[in-house]
């Protein structure tokens, strides 16, 4: 009988493989354009956010690995969010734990534009999951502009807040939400669309967060970055790895979402790392259990994405 | 019995190992979860389809490559290994640029490059990054190099250091013989060509680009600055819309007039344009709100955006200000503590007073006002 048991617990299916890594750019490359969806800044600490089909829109991003140099596989698909959007409306309604009782019985809510400005929403960004797209309300995108407009007071007045001040007077700040339809809606969204936790980076309001970004934390000046996610395939005979930014929400739908779809020829290779050492590196021989490589743009931007990849879990030396 | 039990726990845990992680998927295919899955293998016929744009398909190896042309810059050509899977860029031989005599120790010095729109006409949202190779518009121009701290002290009477010849095939200048002033700056001058003194811009404005030099060592692969007369024509009906500012901000009526310097704050290590940074010229004035204005971008990033100081007082995220009437003397800036979101003050910025410009009645002068970072 215990013969038995044994033989079928040996069906253990493969553990897949876990990327831990680390994007980095030069001092030209604002990474406010590295954000998906895409949005522009306007300087004066609003956005806009252009639409599929505008120049240069960028959805996602699709991290690719070559196999023995004869096909692809999509390992996944990933955005890259500011950590915290101070104006999101999900994040309105956020009570102000920290705040002492004042006694005047009222509730009272994170001001997300307090001063000083840590401003998270510029200054630090975070690698995070990709939510499937068209499936509703339950992932609206990220122009909250636009989808949350239903959901406002009708007393609100502000049309794009920000967080700018003049006279040290803090101007536009906040749209005005109604808060039940806002705490309704922002509970149905999907498990995968993100929002950041002002109080927690690492245990997000919603979505996955997978790291951050490196640079330095505008609350702290400190260096910050660095980043980790599990991939289901087996990556034992992998000879490229590439992220191609790609415009397409298309390619997120729930039908294609876990496909293995090729790289979308209307996408960018924006990072790249060969073993030949034709771009980047992969190393495969300097640490048992673990390889490491380094993406590098084929363009020459200063962009950067360095990485240690524990290839089998289940043979690692390392011992999770 | 105890042998028996014995071999029946050896079975447990040798099986326990053997069957394991034992999927073997077959070439073109890739574990997942447990089974294989087929890969995405490019088809020769279908290749080219396959590859992401700045890539292309080489149908002997079935792999897409990046196109090499994307890689490979100017003055260089694309060189494939044997099995074509890798090239490299290997200069063609021809000069990009003309060749500059070995300079002496202390001596004169010689000075190539190209030349540059200050904003590119056909790409606003390029600043100082556009060379001007067409043969049409280079021969409507002139380069001269001048000691700027004379010119912005004499103005059209200042003897230029030399003339720059330009080569219309590379679409690049050379100067030599240039003897390097005492107080080591040199200002490369781009202007109509026969231009006379004080005559107005026919196309081309006389627009001085400043370096800091060196004698004895040459200035190879450097750029000259050229702003269109349609562009400044543009900033001054733009200011124009306001009678009053442009009466109070230049009393000759036109920016070109008064003449004009157009700094550029930014982070001296990075290069960042810095914004939420006043103006200051002199030991400790602040350059006047009624005779600046800001350059900054619009929505789409383009740089069409004039803000009067009047309207608002430091940069935007451009870093650019204009200074109507500027005088020779030194230039410098400090963060506006009246506003917070800016680099300015996140960066703690710090532009020393050390930086000379100016102007000069009919000229404009680009400078760049770099400033050190303390957070």
């Amino acid at each position: 009988m215990t013969l038995v048991i044994v033989t079928f617990s040996c069906n253990e299916p493969y553990h897949g493989s876990r990327i831990v890594g680390n994007i980095y750019t030069g001092g030209v490359i604002d990474q406010n354009t590295l954000v998906t969806p895409s949005r522009i800044s306007a300087g004066d600490g609003t956005y806009t956010y252009p639409v599929t089909d505008d120049a240069g829109y960028i959805d996602h991003y699709e991290l690719y690995a070559g196999i023995d140099g004869i096909g692809t596989v999509r390992l996944k698909n990933f955005l890259i969010r500011p950590v915290i959007e101070n104006h999101h409306p999900c994040l309105q309604f956020v009570r102000d734990e920290l705040r002492v009782d004042d006694g005047d019985g009222e509730e009272h809510f994170l001001n997300m534009c307090s001063y000083p400005f840590p401003d998270l929403n510029r200054d630090l960004y975070a690698v995070v999951s990709a939510a499937p797209s068209g499936i509703g309300t339950a992932n609206p995108g990220y122009n909250f502009l636009e989808w949350a407009f239903d959901m406002r007071d009708p007393e609100n007045t502000v049309l794009n807040p920000s967080c700018k001040t003049v006279g040290g007077e803090l101007q536009d700040n906040r749209i005005l939400y109604i808060k039940e339809a806002v705490n309704a809606y922002c509970s149905q969204l999907h498990k995968d669309y993100y929002i950041g936790n002002p109080y927690q980076l690492t245990a997000p309001v919603n979505g996955e967060f997978y790291g951050l970004v490196d640079n330095l934390d505008p609350r702290t000046g400190l260096a910050t970055g660095g980043f980790s996610f599990p991939v289901r395939y087996k990556l034992q005979d992998i000879t490229s790895i590439f992220v191609v930014a790609d415009p397409d929400p298309d390619r997120l739908s729930t039908e294609n979402f876990d496909e293995n779809l090729p790289p979308n020829p209307e996408g960018r290779i924006i990072l790249m790392g060969n073993s030949d050492g034709s771009f980047g590196y992969l190393d495969k021989d300097m640490f048992e259990g673990t390889w490491h490589g380094l993406m590098e743009s084929p363009y020459g931007e200063q962009i950067w994405f360095e990485y240690t990849l524990f290839y089998d879990l289940d043979e690692d030396s390392v011992y999770f | 019995m105890k042998v028996f039990n014995t071999l029946v726990l050896s079975l447990i845990f040798s099986l326990s190992f053997q069957s394991c992680h034992s999927v073997d998927c077959g070439e073109g295919t890739v574990e997942e979860n447990g089974t294989c899955v087929p890969l995405n293998i490019p088809d020769v016929i279908e290749g080219e389809t396959l590859c992401a744009s700045g890539s292309h398909w080489n149908s002997a190896l079935g792999q897409c490559f990046v196109d090499p042309e994307t890689v490979c810059g100017t003055g260089t050509q694309v060189v494939w290994n044997e099995d074509s899977s890798e090239f490299t860029c290997v200069s063609t031989g021809n000069p990009e640029l003309p060749e500059c005599p070995e300079a002496t120790p202390g001596g004169p010095i010689c000075i190539t490059g190209k030349v540059r729109y200050f904003i590119d006409p056909g790409d606003e949202t390029k600043l100082m990054t556009s060379e001007i190779t067409d043969p049409l518009i280079l021969d409507q121009i002139e380069i001269v190099v001048y000691d700027p701290l004379d010119y912005a002290a004499k103005g059209s009477d200042s003897e230029p250091l030399g003339r720059a010849t330009i080569d219309a095939t590379l679409g690049a200048f050379i100067a030599t013989e240039i003897i390097v002033p005492t107080q080591g700056y040199i200002a490369l001058v781009v202007r109509d060509k026969n231009w006379t003194p004080d005559s107005d811009p026919e196309s081309w404005p006389f627009t001085g680009y400043a370096y800091q030099a060196t004698p004895g060592i040459n200035i190879e692969g450097t750029y000259a600055v050229t702003i269109t007369n349609d562009q400044l024509n543009t900033w001054q009906s733009d200011l124009e819309t306001d009678p009053s500012f442009i009466g109070e901000a230049c009393s000759e009526g036109h920016i070109y007039n008064c003449g004009t310097w157009i700094g550029i704050y930014q982070d001296e290590e990075s290069k960042t344009p810095i914004d939420g940074v006043v103006p200051y010229y002199g030991t400790n004035t602040r350059v006047p709100a009624t005779s600046m204005a800001f350059i900054d971008k619009n929505t789409d990033g383009k740089l069409n955006i004039l803000t009067r100081g009047t309207d608002r007082a430091h940069t935007s995220d451009t870093g650019i200000v204009m200074y109507f009437g500027a005088e020779l003397t030194s230039y410098f800036g400090l963060c506006d503590f009246l506003v917070t979101d800016n680099l300015c003050n996140d960066w703690e910025m710090n532009f020393p007073k050390t930086l000379q410009g100016g102007s000069s009645q009919k000229t404009l002068f680009v400078e760049f006002v770099d400033g050190t970072r303390l957070n």
